[in-house]
């Protein structure tokens, strides 16, 4: 953890792509450039097949880009993807768990794959699930959960290794309102404690409601980027909303591509 | 009947439904695509060339002959019922738990207005219905002829076929039901499954039973001493044995003697368990509970942070392997029945110097190869959250290291035993022995590791369709190096060479480079 640490150039934002393209059968994410600053909460707002997910998979290093670059805290994400990984959590829509194991036994092997000393690992488990409202069932298999206490459970083995960036990629669908307050809750104490989160969402009103600065992308291209006032003036009237902005954006450019 | 409620009829066509789609649709390899496999003219076709390959010939072979019950007849027929018997019970056992306590439907059907005891009544009686028709499937390609040709009284098989399988089902029931009760539902499912196994190699274990008791120095062994007793026509069999063979002959008291027996019981622990369950659901009701299965609880401990990556990955292992009832049970059931085989092969081969030991060699590489290959394609194909793993900072290579570690250290301990036997007698056997098995085991886990192909955990007996390739090279190998450590053990080490050197070029073969896997991942 500690030599990671070090390796983090000052100064140098949580994440920065520079022309990051993806193709699959089209170019899923097109020369795509994106800088996150340190301490917010940036949402990628784009319809279905935008490119949001291929995009965050290529910097949880799940993916390759075909080219482009990635740094992470200022660390070359595609040449030391060890020293990124430490510093990132990945939240994917499906929650990533064992069936067969129970949340504490879960937070066990997190913690161990991100080398976090039984010290601080034993205190920060018990202090997330009683948060997360799972200590009762800390020792109940995964298998019996719902889907939002499954969530949940993924939720508290990304934030075991306290990761200074998080990503997550569509986190409140499919989760009731109580679960994705909560959520929401979480995600802006993480902001107000100086780290960074990113996330996806098809939503507007997720993203409207909790990003400090939204992106919004269509066809793997940034079609526009700001905080909510920024995008709103750039449509012109102040009175629209992200929805008439959005639908503008999206549906105004490129029928060329 | 009351009208708004669902026939028995209809729920039993829907009972049938599930349980036939369990057997006869296959998942393919891409997603949500099935296909029943077996269309009935298939199974026609082939009934039809059994009756006129196999059935026609052996019905006239006995054609003219009369069929008399003698105590010989008496054991052939008593043992053929109760391996019948043995066999379905190892199904309805685990039928019985999934019916009951697993399959989700439960709810539902408890919710519908019909009532909860012929809910239950229909269910157990689908349960008893499968394994009927499989016996009347499979007998009627020689009963059908036999009946032609003179031997009518044949088709009580059918009748017997039912009584057996109505037994079956309701000591299934009652077994899942005591164990339920006794050790509770969690613990229920992993000891159905492994008593399963058990009772399904049963029948190999006692037939063997008297061989592996009798002294080394006797030379006759009990079947042949058995035998010689038939033909001098002095064998003696208790009065109470014929009954069940005479019904299979179809004398008429003791066929109807048998059917209202086993009807009877079946209908009393069909009637016991209907009136356990329809307490259960109402109280559930009455408590707004549901009545879905209870959630398995840990015991409570203090938690192991801190531990080193690749300690931590064995253990996750260990913990999913053994948290897997299927699996503990397909395991055991391999040794089960290996166990006793290499034990009779040993037996009979004594007198050739060194014969038994090559084969017991031979047998333990298998062994070892094929439980190490399972468990590789359970730990390395089937991991549940390969996300996780690839996010992680820890370099995927470390993973595989230690799941092929996890993968080892099973088939290490079980084939330990065995080779340590083998050494008391044949110390030099023994060595070559633990070196096959390891060269198997090892080999199985690479191909495992090299042809990895993402995989879901329940695929684990459909393994087959969903890895082919790893399934079928892994056999290959282990084949390849039982054979060779075999001949090696016989003393032919030039023979040896020979399927050694298969297996080494078939391995290389299949060798792929970390990128290239990783490249398959990525995009898988
Ligand atoms: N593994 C893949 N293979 C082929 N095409 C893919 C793959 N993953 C994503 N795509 C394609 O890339 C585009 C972007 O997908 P994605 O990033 O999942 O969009 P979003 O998350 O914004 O909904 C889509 O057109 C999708 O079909
Ligand atoms: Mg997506």
């Amino acid at each position: 953890m500690d030599q990671t640490a070090t390796r983090i150039v000052p100064g140098a934002p949580p994440l920065e792509l520079r022309g990051v393209t993806k193709v699959f059968d089209r170019p899923a994410v097109d020369a795509l450039n994106l800088t996150i600053k340190a301490g917010e909460l940036y949402a990628l707002l784009g319809p279905n097949g935008a490119g949001k997910t291929t995009t965050l998979r290529m910097v949880t290093g799940l993916l390759k880009p075909d080219a482009g670059s990635i740094h992470v805290f200022g660390i070359d994400a595609l040449a030391n993807p060890r020293d990124t990984k430490q510093l990132v959590a990945w939240l994917p829509d499906e929650p990533l768990l064992y069936d067969k194991l129970t949340p504490l036994e879960y937070l066990e092997f997190v913690a161990s794959l991100w080398s976090v000393p039984a010290g601080i690992a034993g205190p920060r488990a018990e202090e997330l699930l009683r948060w997360l409202g799972l200590w009762e069932n800390r020792n109940d298999r995964c298998e019996t959960f719902s889907r939002g206490m499954k969530q949940k459970a993924s939720l508290a083995g990304a934030l075991i290794h306290d990761p200074k960036l998080m990503i997550l990629d569509e986190p409140l669908t499919g989760l009731d309102a109580s679960v994705a307050r909560q959520v929401k809750d979480l995600l802006q104490d993480r902001v107000k404690a100086g780290n960074t989160v990113i996330l996806t969402t098809h939503i507007l009103e997720v993203a409207e409601r909790m990003a400090d600065r939204i992106g919004i992308i269509q066809h793997g291209r940034l079609l526009a980027e700001g905080t909510l006032a920024d995008l709103r003036a750039r449509a012109g009237a102040g009175q629209s909303t992200l929805e008439d902005v959005f639908l503008q954006l999206v549906a105004e450019p490129d029928e060329v591509a | 009947m009351s009208q708004p409620s669902a026939s028995i009829g209809l729920l039993l066509a829907h009972e049938l439904r599930l349980t036939w789609r369990q057997w006869f649709t296959r998942k393919q390899t891409g997603p949500a695509k099935r296909r029943r496999v077996p269309p009935l003219i298939i199974v026609a076709l082939v009934l039809l060339a059994v009756i006129v390959m196999a059935g026609i010939p052996v019905a006239r072979g006995l054609q003219d002959q009369a069929l008399e019950v003698n105590a010989i007849a008496v054991l052939i027929g008593d043992a053929v019922i109760l391996f019948v018997f043995t066999l379905m019970l190892s199904q309805t056992l685990v039928t019985a738990v999934q019916v009951f306590y697993d399959r989700g439907d439960f709810d539902l059907l408890l919710s519908s207005p019909t009532s909860p005891t012929r809910i239950l009544a229909v269910r157990t009686a689908s349960m008893a219905i499968n394994p009927t028709l499989l016996v009347w499937a499979l007998a009627t390609p020689f009963v059908l002829p036999m009946a032609v040709y003179g031997h009518p009284e044949f088709l009580a098989v059918y009748p017997v076929g039912l009584a057996v399988a109505l037994l079956a089902s309701a000591a299934g029931i009652a077994i899942a039901l005591f164990l339920f009760r006794t050790i509770g539902p969690r613990r229920t499912r992993t000891v159905a499954q492994v008593l399963a196994a058990l009772i399904g190699a049963l029948f190999v274990i006692v037939a063997n039973l008297p061989n592996m008791i009798a002294s080394p120095d006797e030379s006759d062994n009990f079947w042949i001493w058995l035998s010689a007793e038939a033909a001098a026509g002095t064998l003696e069999v208790p009065g109470f044995l014929y009954g069940p063979t005479q019904a299979l002959f179809g004398e008429p008291v003791p066929l109807l003697i048998f059917l209202v027996l086993s009807l009877a019981i079946f209908t009393v622990v069909a009637l016991v368990v209907g009136r356990r369950f329809a307490e259960n659901a109402a109280a559930a009701q009455g408590a707004g509970a549901s009545s879905k299965r209870p959630p398995r609880r840990a015991a409570d401990r203090a938690p192991r942070f801190g531990a080193t990556a690749s300690r931590a990955i064995l253990t996750k292992e260990f913990r999913l392997l053994l948290r897997d009832p299927g699996l503990i049970s397909q395991v055991l059931l391999r040794v089960f029945y290996l166990i006793p085989v290499t034990l009779v092969i040993m037996q009979t081969s004594d007198d050739v110097s060194g014969f038994g030991a090559a084969i017991a060699a031979g047998a333990i590489t298998l062994l070892a190869g094929q439980l190490a290959g399972s468990l590789a394609w359970i730990t390395i194909s089937a991991e549940d959250s390969p996300q996780l793993l690839a996010v992680s900072p820890i370099p995927i290579r470390q993973f595989w290291r230690a799941k092929l570690m996890a993968t080892l250290v099973p088939p290490a301990i079980m084939v330990a035993p065995a080779v340590i036997g083998l050494a008391l007698f044949a110390p030099l056997a023994a060595v070559i022995a633990a070196v096959g098995a390891v060269a198997a085991a090892g080999s199985a886990g690479l191909v495992n590791l090299w042809l990895q192909k993402p995989a879901r955990r329940q695929e684990f007996r459909r393994q087959w369709s969903s890895s082919f390739a790893p399934s079928i090279m892994e056999l290959v190998l282990s084949l390849l190096i039982a054979v060779a450590t075999g001949l090696a053990a016989f003393g032919l080490w030039l023979w040896a060479a020979a399927p050694a050197g298969l297996a080494l070029a078939a391995l290389i073969l299949c060798r792929r480079s970390e990128a290239a896997m990783q490249e398959r991942l990525s995009i898988a």
